[in-house]
């Protein structure tokens, strides 16, 4: 693998954080023998919007991460699905992790698990999908998947993460005591898809990535502060390598809103949902609360108060 | 006593677009009686978007050389135009700030500028270097690039006695037409009494990875 590869998704200080933690999905033989090309998708939610301003309005970012290793848009399936929201004003963000078992009617395909919306439509579809379900407006979209997620960690030089309890989960491989630990990028996509050995499955393992997102800012904001201009090494490389129709005026003010947060100012929230069961699968309803958590993000791309 | 004053700003992309500030208005801001002042480019570093790109050695040489010769325009009008800091007025300086980051420049104006200068007698540039990071476009043309310098200047007062200031950290800027615009920055000034020696600004860049003068392979 090539150099530049290895830093395709090293784009923006931290926008690259959201999108590289979207990778922890279904761990299965057949989807690691599919893997093939580390890739980076940056888009615009709405074509028609044109491109929306980061400035003083929240900015909601939608980042997927597929565990196909599919290049093409088409059969993309999306197991990691977040929202970040951006608010400039207040320089705070919050993190809003959908399980991918959650059970949700996707349009023009009936009542199914969210993460077929990719594999029916791509990310158009997704996008679709959960505006209608949470009434969120979504500005941005970026798509990754495994290999992108383990070069950008090595190439961070790896993240110190704090582990919220002892894991073994003999399926991923990952086993840490609870504390700190220095990962690189295997045990770091280890751990962001560990749902054995972690005390509520799915939840847990959505949940985990949040943490691992906000350790990986906390070391891209670092980076940023001893060396601003660092931003253009991220954007160059992810522009050589990145599908991006995101002008670079954008791109700049991504790196520099975000470069700007403190991770103490990043919330993580998964929506809150009810194990249950259809057809024979393990499902995840929504629960009640859920509204109230997708109306508090719409108004103000924020969960909760500061 | 060493004085240290920071400023930053990071200028977003407001609603409105990213107009900026007439170019033309840079060539009435600096009086003859001005030092002349240039910056010596201590290094440049090319930094492609697209797949292959090759940029000449000698073009990105030239685009550092105007991104400098730009930055040392703005510096004689916010520290060696004596009309400018004699009175403590840098309208002349907002000129080569993007539309959308003035606000910010005229807030950080003590640590952009030389500041109130009215008790100097002269003020005299001291060596001062950058180094300039492009981000190359297609066609061998540059989007936006960054500038770290090290800029110092010899305040005299009116009894003899001597000041080092001294303004040190980095410029992004993009291209306007023939010029250079600022459009963020983040700067540091300090002051010292006595003929200092202009230092590295601190703390020193880190090297990060991907490393910065990496090629596309």
């Amino acid at each position: 693998m090539s150099r530049k590869r290895t830093i395709a998704g090293v784009i923006l200080a931290g926008l690259i954080a959201w999108a590289a933690i979207s990778v922890a999905g279904d761990a299965s033989p057949s989807h690691q023998a599919a893997a093939t090309e580390p890739f980076l998708q940056l888009g615009v939610a709405h074509p028609a919007e044109h491109y929306p301003p980061v400035g003083t309005k929240p900015i909601v970012f939608l980042v997927l991460g597929d565990s196909t290793g599919r290049t093409t848009e088409e059969s993309r399936i999306s197991d990691a699905i977040h929202l970040v929201g951006f608010n400039p004003e207040q320089n705070r963000a919050s993190i809003l992790n959908f399980p991918r078992d959650l059970w949700v009617p996707i349009p023009g395909h009936g009542t199914t698990k969210i993460n077929a919306a990719t594999e029916y439509g791509g990310a158009k579809l997704m996008i679709q999908t959960i505006e209608d379900l949470s009434g969120i407006h979504i500005d941005y979209y970026a798509e990754t998947g495994f290999s992108t997620f383990r070069t950008i960690v090595s190439d961070l030089g790896g993240v110190i993460v704090p582990v919220p309890y002892p894991i073994d989960d003999s399926h991923t491989g990952f086993n840490a005591p609870k504390g700190k630990m220095d990962m690189s990028g295997k045990v770091a996509l280890d751990f962001v898809r560990s749902r054995y050995g972690v005390p509520n499955g799915d939840f847990s393992r959505t949940e985990n990535q949040g943490i691992f997102l906000t350790a990986m800012l906390t070391k891209l904001r670092k980076q940023f502060a001893s060396n601003p201009n660092a931003v253009l090494d991220w954007i160059g490389a992810g522009l050589r390598n990145t599908e991006n129709d995101i002008p670079l005026d954008q791109l700049m003010a991504f790196s520099f809103a975000a470069g700007q947060v403190p991770s103490k100012n990043v919330n993580n929230t998964v929506v809150p949902g009810t194990i249950g069961n259809a057809g024979g699968q393990s499902i995840v309803n929504l629960a009640p609360a859920a509204d109230q958590v997708f109306a508090d993000f719409a108004k103000d791309g924020l969960i909760g108060k500061k | 006593m060493l004085v240290v004053i920071a400023a930053v700003a990071y200028v977003l992309l407001k609603d409105g677009g990213t107009g900026t500030t007439a170019s033309e208005n840079r060539a009435h801001g600096i009086s003859r009686e001005t030092p002349n002042f240039s910056f010596e480019v201590r290094k440049v570093v090319v930094v492609p978007t697209l797949p292959g790109d090759k940029t000449a050695k000698e073009d990105a040489d030239a685009i550092a050389q105007s991104v400098s010769e730009d930055l040392a325009s703005f510096y004689k009008t916010a520290y060696l135009d004596p009309n400018n800091w004699s009175t403590g007025t840098y309208d002349a300086s907002w000129a080569f700030f993007d539309k959308t980051a003035v606000p910010d420049a005229k807030a950080n104006a003590d640590s952009l500028t030389l500041g109130d200068g009215s008790a100097y007698e002269t003020v005299m540039p001291k060596p001062s270097t950058t180094t300039v990071k492009i981000l190359m476009g297609s066609e061998g043309k540059s989007d936006t690039a960054a500038a770290q310098v090290t800029f110092g200047v010899l305040a005299t007062d009116k009894s003899g006695a001597q000041t080092t200031v001294a303004s040190m950290g980095q410029y992004f800027l993009r291209p306007e037409g023939k010029d250079w615009t600022i459009y963020a920055f983040r700067i540091e000034k300090s002051s010292e009494a006595g003929d200092q020696v202009v230092g590295s600004p601190s703390p020193a860049p880190k090297k990060t990875k991907p490393s910065p003068e990496s090629s596309p392979s």
